[in-house]
């Protein structure tokens, strides 16, 4: 609560240095990410997406009037960007799932080739499951995390998150049998 | 599936979910034992769950790189960004750069006009005579901003109560706000030109196109003006200047002037004028007053440009232009190209200060180029960016016996005057 306070202190004053702002990044990146990763179906677009959303979130703090809002501020912002991003695909004319499958790239930083399959099932999943699991995993494994971040109760966190699971091992067994 | 293994395996998820361990529920211990199906639907909730837990663990390094780049953007160019983005002040200061910026641009053109007309004579006198003058001025659709202007010093004065001060002779701008007592400071050096306020760069139009013979002298007739009977003079040279004024007719004093397109596409219009008043050198003073907090000191330097400024205006160029290259290199670029700069900007949704960096950027690479001592050579028009084999730009440093030379993706090489690429 102290550390809130601060921030909050140096927000008012309208000083947000480059420190305080990492360290809100750090607190919202892996949601921010998974967020991109889950209306994007594509992980290297969530990841430029998520940078830059942050990026824009620095840009544009002065219009932040509330330190504990920055979240769901931040996580507009990356919504926004990711629609924006969709509406362009759109016009491209380009196949999301397609996106999904196909672009997995030799990127020595990720295992994007040991999960190919995962991240494929993953897509294959309906946002209203995907979203829950994917900030389950990458956001704290915390169903309250989940329930506070997509406005539901818990109850409904904690069925989102068990039929995503049933759903994605559905999938990858059909995937296996084939 | 009995009832019991359905509740069973409701409770096993939300252990699952919550990290609880199922050891810690006897009731579903002793299910588990005796249940093989439930066992082995247990074993496989837990191998989804460390498989999924896994996979987000391999986004890690994403993340960090994710931080580590935003990082490294926030330190260099960004973080100039973010100290304006922050101070809506600040947004006049990046204004004004932009304007020192424009009269760069416009001491490009040749420019106009002449002295055949009597009135015309009279009222450029005028101008031209006065050493010190208040007026108003309107650029595009911003506000009235009310200014002093002497030689080489210019106060504005916004609606808003927000002051600027531009001293020239120092290269130095001071923006107070009086709304919440903050100032600030901004250094501006290595201009290649000494740049004036637009008065003066106003002025010194009239004494060219004074003394220019192609200039077009029209008479506009006569019209009140708050309550004055007024005259109209329509100058102009063909498209690069445009400018209306309408003195007063019975001592020819100007009392309104229309610069059409005087800023790329943007008009501006003087008004209200006082001629030679008496103003007090602490109009022009640069001091932070008492009770003010500084907020922001920002030094623009546009004397050490490098090659990294000349590629990053290529890649803004190109990010706007469809990714073509300009068909030439020179500060009227920008102006020549004003309109569609503005639009495209417009269409990806962008604040007018964000709009003035991307133009900085631009200004940038030109300025850097404006300096080279040696000469250079561009062929980008026609070029698409992304083509590695195509050379764009080169020139050869000062007692370097190599070229640098540019590529259409923006890669930059030392080639010997041997190999230079062949011009198209």
């Amino acid at each position: 609560m102290e550390r809130c306070n601060n921030k909050k202190l140096i927000f008012l004053k309208g000083n947000l240095d480059r420190n305080t702002y990492t360290e809100l990044m750090r607190e919202h990146s892996a949601r921010i990410f998974a967020i991109c990763f889950s209306m994007l179906s594509n992980r290297e677009d969530a990841e430029d997406i998520t940078q830059q959303a942050f990026l824009k979130g620095f840009s544009d703090i002065k219009q932040l009037r509330d330190i504990s809002k920055f979240g769901a501020w931040i996580t507009q912002i990356a919504k926004h960007m990711c629609l924006d991003l969709l509406r362009r695909r759109k016009l491209n004319k380009i196949a999301l799932k397609q996106i999904a499958v196909d672009d997995v790239k030799d990127d020595p930083t990720c295992d994007d080739k040991k999960y190919s399959r995962l991240q494929s099932a993953l897509m294959q999943l309906n946002e209203e499951y995907r979203l829950p699991l994917m900030l389950y995993y990458f956001d704290g494994k915390s169903t309250k995390k989940i329930a506070e971040s997509l406005e539901i109760t818990v109850d409904l966190a904690h069925t989102h998150l068990s039929r995503a699971r049933k759903k994605l091992r559905q999938l990858l067994s059909t995937k296996r049998g084939v | 599936m009995k009832i019991i293994c359905e509740n069973i395996r409701e409770k096993l998820a939300v252990f699952i979910n919550d990290r609880i361990d199922p050891k810690k529920d006897n009731a579903l211990i002793e299910h588990l034992d005796q249940c093989p199906e439930c066992n082995k639907y247990y074993h496989e909730l837990k191998t989804d769950d460390q498989v999924l837990s896994d996979f987000a663990n391999s986004m890690q390094p994403i993340l960090a790189r994710i931080e580590t780049n935003i990082n490294k953007e926030l330190e260099t160019k960004k973080i100039r960004t973010v100290s304006i983005q922050k101070n809506k002040i600040l947004k006049i200061a990046v204004a004004a750069v932009i304007l020192i910026g424009v009269t760069i641009t416009l001491n490009q053109f040749g420019i106009i006009l002449d002295g055949t007309s009597a009135a015309w004579a009279k009222v450029s006198q005028i101008i031209l005579e006065t050493k010190t003058i208040t007026f108003n001025v309107v650029i595009g659709k911003g506000p009235s901003v009310f200014c002093t202007a002497s030689e080489k010093k210019l106060k504005q004065e916004l609606p808003s109560g927000v002051e600027a001060i531009f001293d020239y002779d120092k290269s130095k701008i001071l923006v107070l706000n009086p709304n919440d007592k903050t100032a600030m400071n901004i250094e501006l050096s290595g201009l290649p030109i000494m740049p004036s306020n637009l008065f003066v760069n106003f002025k010194s139009t009239i004494e060219i196109l004074k003394e220019y013979p192609d200039t077009i002298v029209k008479q506009l007739g006569k019209k009140d003006i708050n309550n004055k009977e007024t005259a109209g003079i329509h100058i102009y040279l063909d498209e690069s200047i445009d400018i209306k004024i309408w003195y007063d007719a019975k001592d020819n004093i100007p009392v309104l002037v229309i610069a059409e397109k005087m800023i790329g596409e943007t008009n501006v219009v003087f008004s209200d004028f006082n001629f030679d008043v008496i103003v007090d050198e602490s109009v022009f003073n640069l001091d932070i007053p008492e009770n003010y907090t500084e907020i922001e000191s920002v030094k623009m330097d546009l004397k050490n440009l490098t090659e990294q400024d000349l590629i990053e205006g290529f890649r803004t160029w190109v990010s706007l232009m469809e990714n073509r290259f300009p068909e030439k290199l020179d500060l009227a670029i920008i102006k020549e190209y004003s309109k569609v700069i503005e639009q495209t900007l417009n269409e990806k949704g962008m604040s007018d200060i964000e709009k003035s960096l991307i133009v900085i950027k631009i200004m940038r690479a030109l300025i850097f180029i404006d300096q080279l001592k040696v000469k250079w050579y561009y062929f980008g028009d026609n070029v698409k960016f992304g083509d590695a084999n195509t050379a764009i730009f080169w020139y050869q440093p000062k007692m370097s016996k190599t070229y640098r030379v540019l590529y259409g993706d923006l890669h930059i090489a030392n080639v010997n005057p041997e190999h230079l690429p062949k011009r198209p």
